[in-house]
């Protein structure tokens, strides 16, 4: 059934476990409809052609860029934003580390890194190398860090679930 | 850079699909929705409907015969990256890899970087190399082309307006060899060239594809340098410039010059030969 | 839970404000919603020079509210510098009768959602009558070139000169080396576009605005409507980055402080990446024609140069479009010895977007010109580059130093610098292993740069530079409350560097207060005294040291009060995290909620004549007003791929000097931040024009920010040689990671090729092409 430009799609998602519905247009893009319909403001927005990394989360159990998918199509996902890393307003220790290495610093990058580095630390074990992690945060543009920090809080976070 | 307004419907069969677009002369396909997302956003394409294809079943896979590998349209770059592949095709994986970073290829779709044609993308030259051959759905049926024929030039393809590339099928045997090189600014980065090899050894003799990428609108073969390969002769003294330009007709952007291009060109070609070849670099 | 860490200054204290930022909390302007906000999108100009001919909104949507230039006139943003001779020339609001680059603003639609208002702006069709466009310093200055103000007798805002006294005498009888060495087009680009969001309430305006100058802002603003400042307000809340881009005042601010009056509702504006590029301003671009003089000893003895930079079509506020010119003019001559120089500065006018400030301003690329010329002198003179640095370096028993720009050196380390550099990266084995290297055949070297970073510069610095508002202080206002808590509102604005960590450490600890108990504020021009904002690397010094004197003057009022209700003598107490006590007596004190609730609460228990307020204003002018400088030395080994030309950047090192460091975390921070944009300069970062005067360079696809993978890592080390003049001996670093790098990454390449051939590398940024033609240039001489 195809939806006219002018219509409302309405959109069901599960975002940080929660069941989530709200209307969209056929041309809403996920991080608009993230951050406008659904309130969840903690994905910023940096470019909208998928190069900076800064709208970056996870649908399905994969990282995306928010902001190259039309809402409508993930439809009855699974998504997982930056608001749902801390549990009862405690930061994760993947957040900590970043606090801890100074891994931020203007922090609007800084939803992007930590989704990319949640999928990282999941689909890993063990204490990760300086290279592993430039590479799997290659994607992800920081211009305030030199990124110097963000290896070091990525490092920290996979020591820490070694040891 | 919000999307221009169009209408959008989400088929969940290839016939489906096919009646759409047959109907609607401004309707474009969405698969992973890497490559047109961006020109959405961008307000570069204007369609009058989106046509979600991702939900269609039967088009995700890699399927594995003796002679062939089946790969449907929407399985993704990140699903190439993580299958098991013989050596044979090792050009593949890797070139795959070079495709934007992990959050673009979760979604990118091989059919989808086919269709869209960029002149500077991996997945054309490597499915030129490999001589594979392209499927392509309609309401008036299916056909196959090969790669040789589907890139047409910048952004276009042998696929007319109301067909639906399905899959592709790469043909394999067991004295093929591949190899894949490309340079671009930034990891992720478009390549300002690349190159994609392939030779096939049957007994005595020998087939080669020497492709190169970003050298021209489409995927370019030299046939100076797979002549010498078939032939045995010094294929590394035919890497140079002057002898991949007859083949390709490189502009000038601003990530390069038309001589710039054909000098990184040739060295591409070099690096893949010699990784085909087994040797490291 | 905050972190349990100690609150002396010195200490790598993790940054209290980053919960909200880890938590996806922040108060980006994106993320605020008003009822009733409306959303604005700008109709920009396509082309670089015409004359507007028509605008036809007719097909406009109903209910979409549009603005065209005709609407706001006699609004507009002015920057007259008091230079003799500069030209002005306001920049308008929306264009009106003219546009001048690709990007200036012409029309303003409001709509119901931001989709719906770039739909409606592609509704606004304007009539365009083109004129040649002036895209390079050259074009702007030839003698038939078209005036872009017609008003002014030349396409330059105006001519800059200065010679030393003893120039002449000094460069009589040199030897000498020329280039002409240039920079690119770039700018900060930070993550976070620009973004306002203004309401007009009873009267007044409050415009949130992602800005590094609040006050300053508010000046612009309410001068270009025409309102006393007491009727806006402005609020810069979290702001993604900044780096200079966000300290010019903006047309986009009061249009849509104007489009909030005239309908009567919120109105939000958020920049995209496009427009990024299109209309924030630009910055770094270059053309210096240099040469150095010097001896066959190689001491270095005079500087000529002329300066070139192509500051685009508007002077921007607060800086005026001298800013860069003169800055540069002052410290070409680097942290060198000679004083014979001679310097034409000309800042000129294309039909470019207009040019701010970036990270450095103007010191890249005079870092890069004198360190490539004394590299070549090296080379010239067969002398090792760092000791032919150190040969020329002004000296401890130099401090003070007026340098050959009449800058005033107030100390630092940079002779030391060299030693310990040297000892710690085993220069002499590391020189002899990449010579190693590339009698094998690889393309590796090292580079390196010596600067000094000016910093807290004041009222003496900005009157020379003809500034129409003189950046004098930094303000600050504590206030205590009845709890005991403290409030530090600050007139600097905090957008990645930490001050809501750094100035607690600073100035609380003069109260003895641990960091849970003081916050940090800044931004709200209602809540924070007139100040200018934070840019020059002045913000811990100016803000910190006006917190530190009003922190030391509730201290004594405190004393008295402590003193007289414990019956002690005022010598004998501390502060400490306890409150106040006695020496000497434990148990013998009272804590700070006790001490602030009597003297709010309890005035009756107050000594005669104390009054129960405890709240101090204080301003910081940091003597002498020129500035306090920090020195830094960088080194970079590189590799080359000669089938490509791509470089890899295989190590960096920092040996820098920032005299008393409140948070060595931070200051890495800062100094690897600073590092990473440099070497987007080096390698990357270019927008490039055509003839037309069309930016090319409009996405991420084509201008290039360095990746996790183009950064190595930063290695650091510090020296300290506190401020002589500043409270606390600090000096201000946030700049300096950005000045070295291409100057670095430039004279490894030429290292790396010097097996080949001698090349001179004098343009940035090296991409691959360029790396190649410098190959084949070394080739050729073999």
């Amino acid at each position: 059934m195809k939806s006219s430009p002018n219509s409302t799609i309405s959109v069901s998602v599960t975002v940080n476990g929660t069941n989530r519905s709200a209307d969209a247009s056929p041309r809403t893009l996920l991080s608009d409809f993230l951050r406008d319909r659904l309130g969840l403001k903690g994905t910023n927005v940096g470019c909208e052609h998928g190069y900076c990394g800064a709208c970056t989360v996870i649908v399905d159990g994969q990282t995306v860029r928010s902001c190259l998918i039309l809402a409508p199509s993930v439809d009855g996902s699974d998504i997982t934003t930056v608001e749902g890393l801390a549990s009862n307003g405690d930061l994760s220790p993947l957040q900590r580390a970043f606090q801890q290495a100074h891994g931020l610093q203007c922090g609007f990058c800084t939803p992007g890194f930590l989704m990319t580095a949640s999928e990282l630390l999941e689909n890993t074990h063990g204490t990760l190398s300086e290279e592993e992690i430039r590479s799997a945060i290659s994607g992800n543009i920081c211009r305030c860090t030199g990124y110097v920090h963000i290896v070091d809080a990525i490092r920290a976070a996979s020591e820490e679930r070694t040891s | 850079m919000k999307p221009p307004p169009f209408a959008y419907v989400r088929p969940t069969s290839l016939d489906e699909a096919a009646q759409e677009l047959q109907s609607d002369d401004g309707a474009m396909v969405l698969a992973g929705g890497q490559s047109l997302v961006p020109m959405l956003n961008l307000r570069i394409a204007r369609p009058t409907t989106v046509i979600d294809i991702s939900r269609i079943p039967g088009l995700r896979g890699i399927e594995t015969t003796p002679e062939r590998v089946k790969i449907g349209a929407l399985t993704t770059h990140s699903d190439i990256e993580a299958h098991d592949w013989p050596n044979s095709l090792s050009a593949l994986p890797e070139g795959t890899s070079h495709i934007g970073y992990p959050a673009i290829r979760h979604r990118g779709t091989f059919g989808g970087s086919l269709a869209h044609a960029d002149p500077a993308a991996e997945l054309p030259s490597l499915m030129v190399a490999l001589d594979a051959s392209i499927d392509l759905h309609s309401a008036n049926g299916l056909r196959s082309v090969a790669a040789d024929e589907f890139f047409t030039g910048y952004y276009s393809t042998a696929r007319s307006h109301d067909e639906l590339l399905t899959g592709v099928t790469v043909p394999v045997s067991p004295g093929l060899r591949t190899g894949f090189a490309e340079f671009s600014r930034r990891t992720g980065d478009f390549a300002i060239a690349l190159a994609a090899t392939a030779t096939w050894t049957d007994g005595g003799s020998v087939r080669a594809r020497v492709v190169v990428g970003g050298l021209d609108v489409r995927p370019r073969r030299i046939g100076a340098i797979e002549d010498a390969l078939v032939d045995g002769g010094n294929w590394r003294e035919a890497c140079t410039p002057e002898v991949l330009a007859p083949f390709t007709e490189p502009s000038d952007d601003i990530h390069g010059t038309a001589g710039y291009r054909l000098r990184l060109g040739a060295e591409m070609v070099r690096r893949a030969i010699t990784r085909m070849e087994g040797g490291g670099e | 839970m905050t972190p349990n860490q100690p609150r002396l200054v010195g200490a790598r204290v993790a940054r209290v404000e980053d919960p909200r930022f880890l938590k996806g909390e922040a108060r980006y302007i994106a993320n605020i919603v008003l009822a009733e906000m409306r959303h604005a999108r700008f109709v920009r100009s396509p082309l670089a020079h015409a004359r507007i001919t028509n605008v036809d909104t007719s097909d406009v949507p109903d209910g979409v509210a549009v603005f065209t230039g005709d609407d706001w006139a006699e609004h507009g943003i002015e920057c007259t510098s008091r230079y003799e001779g500069f030209q002005p020339a306001t920049m308008p609001i929306l264009a009106v009768g003219k546009v001048r680059y690709v990007g200036e603003p012409i029309a303003m639609v409001v709509a119901d959602d931001p989709y719906l208002a770039e739909d409606a702006a592609e509704a606004v069709m304007v009539d365009y009558d083109p004129l040649p466009a002036l895209t390079t310093v050259d074009d702007a200055l030839a003698d038939d070139a078209p005036l872009i103000h017609e008003h002014w007798d030349s396409n330059l805002y105006v001519p800059r000169a200065y010679a030393s006294p003893d120039y002449d005498e000094e460069t009589a009888d040199t030897l000498s080396i020329s280039a002409r060495l240039s920079h690119s087009r770039h700018s900060g680009v930070p993550m976070e576009g620009r973004a306002v969001l203004a309401e007009f309430t009873a009267g007044r305006f409050k415009v949130h605005t992602a800005t590094q100058i609040p006050h300053l802002i508010r000046t612009a603003v309410a001068t270009a409507i025409g309102l006393p400042e007491r009727d806006v307000q402005i609020v810069s809340p979290d702001v993604g980055g900044g780096f200079g881009v966000k300290a010019q005042a903006y047309p986009e601010e009061v249009a849509c402080a104007l489009a909030a009056r005239a309908l009567k509702v919120p109105v939000k504006w958020i920049e995209d990446r496009r427009e990024h590029f299109l209309a924030s301003h630009h910055s770094r671009e270059h053309t210096h024609q240099a040469s150095l003089h010097y001896t066959e000893d190689g001491t270095v003895r005079g500087l000529t140069a002329e300066l070139y930079v192509d500051m685009g079509a508007y002077s921007v506020f607060p800086w005026t479009s001298t800013m860069d010119t003169g800055m540069a003019m002052g410290i070409l001559p680097g942290p060198y010895r000679f004083t014979g120089y001679k310097v034409d500065g000309f800042p000129t006018c294309t039909n470019k977007t207009p040019y701010g400030a970036y990270r450095g301003v103007s010191r890249p690329a005079a870092c890069f010109t004198i360190e490539r010329l004394v590299d070549w002198m090296a080379r010239d003179r067969g002398l090792d580059r760092l000791e032919a640095r150190r040969k020329n370096l002004v000296r401890q028993e130099d401090y003070p130093w007026t340098n050959a720009g009449d800058l005033v050196y107030d100390g630092g380390s940079l002779s030391e610098s060299i030693d310990v550099m040297k000892e710690w990266i085993g220069y002499d084995e590391l020189v002899e292993s990449l010579r190693d290297d590339r009698k094998k055949g690889k393309l590796r070297g090292l580079g390196m740069a010596i600067f000094t970073e000016q910093s807290a510069h004041t009222t003496e610095e900005f009157k020379k530079r003809g500034v129409p508002i003189v950046f004098g202080y930094e303000t600050a206002t504590l206030r205590l409350d009845p709890t005991g808590h403290l409030t530090i509102a600050a007139s600097i604005h905090s957008h990645g560097q930490g001050l809501e960590t750094t100035l607690a450490q600073f100035a609380g600890e003069t109260l003895g207060l641990p960091m849970e108990r003081v916050k940090v504020v800044f931004g709200d021009t209602d809540q924070v005294s007139y100040g200018a904002g934070t840019f020059a690397s002045r913000s811990a010094v100016l803000a910190g040291g006006a917190a530190r004197i009003a922190a030391t003057e509730l201290r004594q009022k405190l004393t008295r009060i402590a003193a007289y209700l414990l019956e002690a003598s005022e010598a004998d107490l501390v502060f400490n995290e306890n409150g106040v006590e006695v020496v000497g007596s434990p148990g013998l004190g009272v804590s700070m909620a006790e001490l602030c609730r009597i003297t709010y609460q309890r005035p009756d228990l107050l000594p005669e004549g104390e009054l129960p307020t405890l709240e101090s204003t204080k301003t910081y002018d940091a003597a002498p007003g020129t500035g306090t400088y920090t020195n830094a030395l960088h080194m970079g080994v590189i590799e080359i791929d000669a089938g490509t030309g791509g470089i890899d950047l295989q190590k960096y090192w920092v040996v820098e000097d920032c005299g008393v460091m409140i948070n060595p975390l931070v200051v890495e921070g800062q100094i690897h931040g600073g590092v990473a944009q440099g070497i987007g300069s080096a390698l990357l970062e270019e927008m490039i024009y055509d003839e037309n005067g069309q930016l090319l360079t409009t996405t991420f696809m084509d201008y290039l920010l360095p990746t996790a993978q183009d950064v190595p890592f930063i290695a650091t080390r510090h020296l300290e040689t506190p401020s002589p003049s500043t409270e606390g001996g600090i000096k201000g670093m946030g700049e300096g990671g950005a000045i070295a790098p291409a100057a670095v990454v430039a004279g490894a390449v030429e290292d790396a090729l010097s097996e080949i051939g001698h090349v001179y590398v004098s343009r940035v940024p090296l991409t691959p092409e360029r790396v190649l033609g410098h190959i084949a240039d070394a080739r050729r001489q073999q």
